[in-house]
């Protein structure tokens, strides 16, 4: 198919030189050229601006309407040639087809999964878009119908059957409805806050249990593992990035996260678990916090009088509190986490100065991962106890308690 | 010029790269004949046991010899040697024969020449007339790897070589690196180095972007289906001797690559590919066009979007939305574009316009 396959990339690129035609074809540039002063009813040669090479004058096609006719033509004299030839060379084979949906939908899955790493919200608002799209091109996969993909809605999900067949294996349906509660959380946190309800909602898909014949209980772990962050994203204080976690508000979510699963002892109830903590947190927390102070390990909740203040703080801080100065557990927002309490000015100040220490630490850290973060912060926390030390020498004891609970959420054997 | 006992590739110790030299002084003087040995391989003992004697070679002399071209010679002359045995049974098959007896003669070529470098060079002549002033230039790295780069049986998978170009490049030039596991070097690795070659060219080497992502449906996708039709219309420019074998080898690569959805490179491969073959689709019955065509439309469109400076995830993005039918904006917008009326950049902004 020489003649034809050169008239076809001279179609595409409608003005070029020889040396350029020859890249979009099998011949070579004396071919093209030869090939090229032969067809002077297809194509002419453009006033010479200096360049000598004949591979480098530049052609035109004079009228693409017919040279569109001479390849047609052309195509149609070659037996075995032109797209037969082609899309023989080029079949793929029915099992690899069957391979699309199963592909799309992990593509879609492993896209909200970078998101974490994405720094600008519109990128992740773009990625985001792009696990959608292949999420209702699964649904128009599996789901027999004339609308077009981008006209599905999530909703088309509860047509599902429980179990779906991929072509290389089976997915829950459930799986699919916790896919598009994450990349609606997603698209959110990279807006900004989202409604309570709507958090409360996204909860709700992802506390059914999941399961499926591929990646079932990895998949689960990692996406529960996302879901705290990005809930601590939407319902954590305003003002503070832009809807990108930071290394103090991932801290806390890995700490609630690890806190669920081994207080449940398997992925579906810490799950469960997972989701009251999060509707509760998200009543708990305040809208917005001063600028320049601790924003996730300590809130101020209310002023109350004689200077005494309603905090959010976090938890293993009190352990290293000197006993001196006195607070009251109100409630335990996130058991082992965060905790609501009453506090003393003194007290205040203090805690105010632990979690400042600890978050100035972690927003400098270079690392990623939860277990390094409960790490790190476990350095700092045995640094603070040792200056809390001078008034109350128990703060070591309680500190050590505290870490070494700290440790083990971490996988570190103590 | 290398002098004895050096490498000329920083990455390789001198010894790995006389054996990677001599067989690769092999495989390119008996490149005609090469896809046949790799066929014969595949149910014949005695050619299979012939390449690898020549790998044993191959190391053992490398080793013995300070001098890339004694390593060379001595390679040569020991599996010539292997090859007269080899004829010497009355019993070898006569289309064995003629094959062994064919390569035998070939050898006489064989010569103490890098053969990587040149590969790539031939590979960036095309790419760089492709990309006209968007080319960036490109330098070659090769260097040894400890096991096979999926750990598979080289009697189903014989490709021990992979390849990457580190991002981001140089302001001057790009690092093309090939990455070859010596112990399963053989001819079927050796023939499908332009291939690696070219979807580093194709892919890579011109791209503007912002980062780099194995697991890109654009990049190692899209862009990916893109490279391997070029390699077909280029293939037997690059080498006209081994254009027919490395076509072949290709395919089989991809067959391969193709066939493995559980890592992220397979599942972008997967929705990449499948996203070009629908806009082929797409051009295809919206124009009334040939497949040549509206393959070369695909072909067009990816290699202007591959030098747009946008992120890539919004490349990625439009990669996404390649399903029939289109949603309403793309589907004007491709048609703005394929009438020439809207540049690939302002491709890009519609699908940013969108998704905003």
């Amino acid at each position: 198919m020489s003649r034809v396959g050169v008239l076809t990339a001279a179609a595409v690129l409608h003005e070029f030189t020889p040396a350029q035609l020859a890249v979009w074809c099998e011949e070579d540039v004396d071919a093209v050229v030869e090939l090229l002063a032969d067809a002077s009813d297809l194509f002419r040669r453009l006033p010479d601006a200096g360049k000598s090479g004949a591979g480098e004058q530049r052609w035109q096609v004079i009228d693409a309407q017919v040279l569109r006719h001479a390849i047609t033509a052309e195509s149609r004299a070659l037996p075995g040639e032109g797209s037969d030839h082609l899309a023989a060379a080029y079949r793929v084979p029915g099992n690899r087809l069957s391979r699309g949906p199963a592909a799309r939908l992990r593509m879609a899955e492993e896209t909200l999964m970078d998101c974490a790493e994405e720094p600008s919200a519109l990128g992740r608002r773009i990625m985001a878009e792009s696990a959608k799209n292949y999420l209702r091109q699964f649904l128009a996969d599996v789901v027999p119908g004339s609308r077009p993909w981008w006209e599905l809605e999530p909703a088309l999900v509860e047509a599902l059957p429980e179990h779906v067949d991929t072509g290389a294996g089976t997915v829950t349906r459930w799986r699919l409805r916790a896919d598009l509660a994450l990349a609606r959380l997603t698209e959110a946190a990279a807006g900004g806050r989202v409604e309570e309800d709507f958090l409360v909602k996204t909860a709700e898909e992802l506390m059914h249990p999941l399961g499926s014949s591929d990646v079932d209980e990895e998949w689960h772990r990692r996406l529960s593992g996302r879901f705290p962050e990005l809930a601590l994203c939407v319902i954590g204080p305003s003002g503070h990035g832009n809807g990108q976690p930071a290394a103090p508000a991932r801290l806390m979510s890995t700490l609630t996260w690890r806190r669920a699963l081994t207080d449940a002892g398997n992925i579906r109830e810490a799950t469960r678990e997972l989701a009251r903590v999060l509707v509760r947190l998200a009543k708990k927390l305040p809208a917005t916090v001063p600028k320049g102070g601790p924003t996730y390990l300590f809130q101020v909740l209310d002023d109350l009088p004689y200077g005494r203040e309603r905090i959010n703080v976090y938890a293993p801080l009190l352990e290293i509190l000197p006993r001196q100065l006195r607070y009251q557990e109100e409630e335990l927002v996130v058991p082992g986490v965060l905790v609501t309490a009453i506090t003393e000015p003194q007290t205040s100040d203090r805690l105010r100065m632990y979690a400042d220490a600890v978050e100035d630490d972690l927003v400098q850290s270079d690392f990623t991962s939860g277990s390094a973060l409960i790490g790190q912060t476990v350095y700092v926390v045995q640094h603070l106890a040792v200056t809390g030390a001078g008034m109350d020498v128990t703060v070591l004891e309680r500190s050590d308690r505290a870490c070494r609970d700290l440790l083990s959420l971490a996988g570190v054997p103590v | 010029m290398t002098m004895p006992g050096s490498s000329p590739y920083g990455g390789l110790e001198p010894p790995m790269w006389r054996s990677l030299l001599a067989e690769a002084a092999v495989f390119h003087a008996t490149r005609g004949v090469l896809g046949r040995l790799c066929d014969m391989a595949a149910h014949e003992d005695t050619v299979k046991v012939m390449l690898l004697n020549l790998g044993r070679a191959a190391r053992r002399f490398s080793r013995q010899e300070d001098d890339d071209g004694a390593a060379v010679a001595a390679v040569v002359a020991a599996w010539a040697q292997d090859l007269s045995s080899a004829l010497d049974d009355p019993e070898l098959e006569e289309d064995t024969r003629r094959l062994l007896t064919e390569t035998l003669h070939r050898l006489d070529q064989a010569a103490c020449q890098d053969p990587f470098l040149p590969m790539l060079r031939a590979v960036e002549s095309q790419a760089r007339e492709l990309y006209g002033e968007h080319w960036r230039p490109a330098a070659l790295s090769l260097a040894h790897r400890r096991s096979h780069p999926r750990g598979a049986d080289p009697a189903h998978d014989p490709y021990a070589v992979t390849a990457k170009t580190p991002w981001p490049p140089s302001p001057t030039q790009a690092q093309v690196e090939l990455h070859i596991f010596a112990d399963r070097f053989g001819p079927a690795a050796y023939a499908a180095l332009p291939t690696l070659l070219t979807h580093e060219c194709v892919c890579h080497v011109p791209a503007r972007q912002d980062e780099a992502k194995n697991d890109s449906e654009f990049a190692e996708g899209f862009l990916d289906w893109v490279a391997y039709e070029y390699l077909r219309l280029w293939a037997m420019k690059l080498d006209p001797e081994l254009g027919p074998t490395m076509r072949k080898h290709a395919e089989r690569l991809k067959e391969i690559l193709d066939g493995d959805i559980t890592t992220r490179v397979g599942m972008a491969r997967v929705c990449g590919h499948d996203a070009a073959r629908e806009l082929e689709g797409w051009f295809e019955t919206e124009y009334d066009i040939t497949l040549d065509e509206s393959r070369k439309r695909v072909l067009r469109l990816a290699v202007e979007l591959n030098v747009v400076d946008r992120p890539l995830r919004l490349k990625n993005n439009f990669v996404s939305q390649l399903r029939k039918p289109f949603p309403p904006y793309l589907d004007k917008a491709l048609r703005e574009w394929h009438e020439q009326a809207v540049t690939g950049e302002e491709l890009l902004d519609r699908v940013e316009e969108a998704v905003s």
